[in-house]
């Protein structure tokens, strides 16, 4: 962008469309920045009750492993875990919300009754059967939280980033062209009326030159 | 089965431990260097659909995964605090909240 563009109406006509497209523009950013605005406070409350669960519950979980861990030792811990059947995966999908990818959990329950752990009940003791349910919840809230939390931060960041650009737009780039189209057509009156004299005044002489004569 | 996405665990090893016995299957008990290249090769496996570290790693971890981790839709990376308890992040919700909306929710957090 030129800083003194040629006083044409060339010029003029185009940093006039230019004006427009950038009013255009922002107006659909900031249209954007609301509907993202909007979305974020939707699920802002459910993020903050899941983070603060999750870290009740881990702080739980890992309470009931120690204990666990002094009733068996690491070892056998170990051993029973390995014994436990696979959690069931979590399907990740991928929602587009005005440009942000958000993804977009298929919950899946981790938790399990007691039987269907995998390990012997019989081999170990309750110790370990309430760290592994601690552990199972704590890996339910982290299934929930992750799509939430994510969500929101993903969010943010959009909404920062689109926040600049309104801003860039509203602040810079729109007054600049403004004052842009405004410095055009004043040059273009000013050269208006510089030729209109300057008719005037030959008018004037060529009568003057040719009164003299008659 | 197939077509569902794996979840892991980077972390210490009680914690990994514990995971297992949730049924978390892809547990990795490491620590600092290692934490973050196994983190790293994890963001680009499509075949996992969470990736859960301890907050501290996050902490600890370079600028540039960082950026990569949030920039990663898919694994979702899911900081947990360790068995010290949360520690305050200096990217967690409510400072980027503030940062972006002027907002302050600090007293609604527990």
């Amino acid at each position: 962008m030129a800083e003194n563009p040629n006083p044409t109406r060339m010029e003029l006509l185009k940093a006039k469309t230019r004006v427009k497209l950038a009013k255009k523009g922002h107006k659909l950013l900031k249209q954007k920045r609301d509907a993202l605005i909007m979305e974020f406070f939707k699920i802002l409350g459910k993020a903050q009750d899941l983070r603060s669960e999750l870290n009740a519950q881990m702080k739980a979980a890992y309470s009931a492993l120690a204990v666990a861990q002094a009733y068996h030792g690491m070892q056998e811990i170990k051993a029973a875990a390995l014994a436990v059947k696979r959690a069931p995966g979590v399907k990740v999908e991928v929602r587009n919300i005005m440009g942000v990818k958000i993804p977009s959990l298929e919950a899946t329950q981790v938790e399990k009754p007691l039987l269907s752990r995998g390990y012997s009940i019989v081999g170990t003791s309750a110790k370990i059967d309430e760290a592994a349910e601690a552990f199972e919840k704590a890996t339910d809230l982290v299934v929930k939280l992750s799509q939430t939390e994510n969500a929101i931060r993903r969010l943010i960041l959009e909404i920062e980033k689109t926040k600049r650009r309104v801003n860039s737009l509203e602040f810079v780039l729109i007054p600049r062209l403004e004052s842009q189209a405004k410095l055009i057509s004043f040059r273009l009156e000013e050269m208006e009326r510089d030729s209109f004299v300057m008719l005037k005044t030959i008018k004037r002489k060529l009568e003057r030159a040719e009164q003299p004569t008659e | 089965m197939e077509s569902k996405e794996k979840i892991a665990v980077i972390a210490d090893e009680a914690t990994v431990t514990g995971f297992q016995l949730a049924g978390v299957e892809h547990g990795f008990a490491l620590s600092g260097q290692e934490a973050e290249a196994k983190l790293a090769e994890l963001l680009s496996d499509s075949s996992y659909g969470i990736i859960i570290v301890h907050e501290k790693l996050m902490e600890s971890c370079d600028w540039r995964l960082k950026k990569r981790v949030e920039a990663t839709a898919k694994p979702i990376v899911v900081p947990i605090p360790d068995s010290q308890g949360p520690i305050e992040q200096s990217e967690s919700i409510s400072v980027l909240v503030k940062r972006a909306l002027g907002l302050d929710l600090g007293k609604k957090k527990a």
